[in-house]
């Protein structure tokens, strides 16, 4: 095991858009031992209320320095956007399960709704690093929303936009735009990645069993430990028939789509 | 510099630990799980995650809400099943020099019995910690810990199943604690853990849903220690089994509260979530505070609290 939790500091902190907030963090983890879609379990120390540590994706990260990209959705985050650089957190990490990378010569399609692109930018920094063909889907509700698209276009990935407002690209969800995708142009071999809200990736894992192709979705929830021991941050899976359940923050954050029984609370 | 050293061990009914602190049932799994954060040579002892006879998938999500310093949980029991533990968990806890407590539970009586003697035989296992407290499950659980005449019989029927240090985890969902404590000592208990979860329940009101999938659940963390600690003192003034105290501890200070209530050992609990290397940061902490004090073992301050009037 490769966990460790860091005492560390705040260098950066800006707002992307309206509650979605971008903190570049001090950290010493090896980065060539992060996989894309792990994530980190951060603690404003000493707090009682709320009590918990909350699960961020790790966005980036280089020697030194990790950065997480999230939306203020409660306590929790609120408190944390609120800090300041210089200020102190902890960083538990780097855990979970993250995105495993497909065979060679296989298309990617990376698709990310709203701050969901968060989990996927080291995917997708990865995947062109090795030289693969990718294709990245970026949705949100309207242009403002749209995160990380630059940083995707400079990586050398082909990127499609899709926003409910049609304010920009594609009008509509951005599976709808995947889907239309797939249908014009099938690719040969190819497989999908996605995170966002969840009925986004209940939508995608349906375009994928379409178009027959591997679908990977990066699950979110609420957590206890992170460490695998509260079992507070279970989903149901089905394997082999069987559906039992599963730890978000264990044996995912990331299971194939296929494998997930829709329709939990979380 | 310091030549003053205190003896931290404690003797729970013959449940020996070379120090006060625990890590409590649940918060811990099976130990593997903190190995990066905990040395267990350094940990007095260790309560596994609750085994019942089978494997148990436990309740569905959502299963935790958080409230004002505490959470709530619905988890359910969800664990591995006796046979899995045996042969897969507790061979990895064979390793270290710490004592492990078993924590088990049951839909009935001849359950309990079952495990209490089959972990009786196997090696390792340093006490059995009886989980009549649960509130998580319809069956099995906390119906045996919040009535005398179940309760007695059950501790009873184990206490002919096992030689081992009988512990029995008690529920604070009860108008008088002490009634059940006192029932717990006269069917031959050799000591008491308190306190297990409060029953809570949280509501969304955007979506005017319970936050927990069975709408209530255990509550947990800071905001029970008061309870706890009163409950500690309440059954340690009148009841001579040692006591192992729980509930909301995150710090050495707490800890102190409430070995000074009256409990003999304490367990770190939800706070393991938080800060995976809070015990050992009390083992360090107490011990300094044993130095600073010059206090010769623990047994000289258990339940020493003076309450005026």
């Amino acid at each position: 095991m490769n966990r460790h939790d860091v005492r560390s500091r705040i260098l950066e902190k800006r707002f992307l858009a309206p509650r979605h907030v971008w903190m570049r963090l001090e950290c010493d983890w090896d980065p060539a031992r992060v996989q894309p879609g792990q994530f980190l379990h951060l603690w404003l120390p000493e707090l009682r209320d709320p009590l918990l540590r909350r699960p961020y994706t790790i966005y980036r990260i280089r020697p030194g320095e990790v950065e997480i990209l999230f939306q203020v959705v409660g306590k929790g985050s609120g408190l944390l956007a609120e800090r300041e650089p210089g200020e102190r957190v902890h960083l538990l990490g780097p855990l979970g399960r993250g995105f495993a990378l497909p065979e060679p010569g296989t298309r990617a399609l990376i698709v990310g709704g709203g701050v969901g692109m968060a989990s996927l930018f080291l995917l997708i920094q990865r995947l062109r690093e090795q030289e693969f063909e990718v294709e990245v889907f970026i949705g949100a509700r309207s242009r403002d929303y749209l995160l990380c698209r630059d940083e995707a276009a400079e990586s050398g990935a082909l990127v499609w936009l899709a926003t409910e407002d049609g304010s920009e690209g594609f009008a509509g969800l951005v599976t709808e735009l995947v889907a239309q995708r797939l249908e014009r142009n099938p690719p040969e071999r190819a497989v999908l990645y996605g995170c966002g809200p969840t009925p986004m990736m209940e939508a995608l894992a349906k375009v994928g069993a379409a178009h027959r192709l591997p679908t990977y979705v990066a699950l979110e929830n609420r957590m206890g430990c992170a460490l695998g021991v509260c079992l507070g941050c279970v989903v149901p899976i089905r394997r082999e028939g069987t559906s039992r359940y599963e730890r978000v923050c264990t044996e995912g954050p990331v299971f194939e789509a296929a494998q997930v029984c829709w329709g939990f609370r979380i | 510099m310091n030549a003053f050293q205190p003896d931290m061990r404690v003797n729970i009914g013959g449940f020996q630990m070379k120090n006060p602190v625990m890590v409590a049932s649940g918060t811990f799994g099976y130990g593997s799980e903190y190995a990066e954060f905990v040395d267990l040579n350094r940990l007095g002892g260790v309560a596994v995650k609750s085994i019942t006879l089978e494997p148990r998938a436990g309740n569905p999500p959502p299963r935790i809400a958080e409230t004002p310093a505490g959470m709530l949980n619905t988890i359910g029991l969800q664990n591995v099943g006796l046979e899995a533990f045996l042969t897969e968990k507790l061979p990895y806890l064979r390793q270290f020099d710490t004592s492990v407590l078993v924590n088990l539970s049951g839909y009935t009586v001849s359950d309990y019995v079952q495990l209490c003697e089959r972990l009786s035989e196997a090696e390792g296992v340093h006490g059995l910690e009886l989980n009549v407290s649960c509130p998580n499950v319809d069956c099995g659980g906390m119906q045996f810990g919040v009535d005398p005449q179940l309760l007695g019989e059950l501790v009873a029927a184990c206490r002919r199943a096992t030689r081992l240090p009988l512990i029995v985890k008690l529920s604070p969902n009860v108008t008088d604690i002490v009634t059940l404590a006192r029932v717990c000592e006269e069917h031959g208990a050799d000591g008491l853990s308190l306190i297990n979860t409060l029953l809570g329940m949280a509501i969304d009101v955007r979506t005017r849903r319970a936050k927990l999938s069975r709408g209530v659940g255990g509550l947990s963390g800071p905001a029970i220690r008061p309870i706890a600690i009163r409950m500690v003192w309440e059954v340690a003034r009148t009841v001579s089994l040692p006591i192992i105290g729980m509930g909301g501890i995150t710090c050495t200070e707490d800890a102190l509260e409430f070995i000074l209530a009256g409990a003999t050992a304490i367990a770190v609990g939800t706070a393991n979530f938080v800060n995976p290397s809070v015990s050992m940061e009390i083992v360090s902490g107490l011990e300094a505070y044993f130095q600073e004090h010059q206090i010769a073992s623990v047994d000289k301050i258990v339940g020493t609290v003076q309450v005026d009037g």
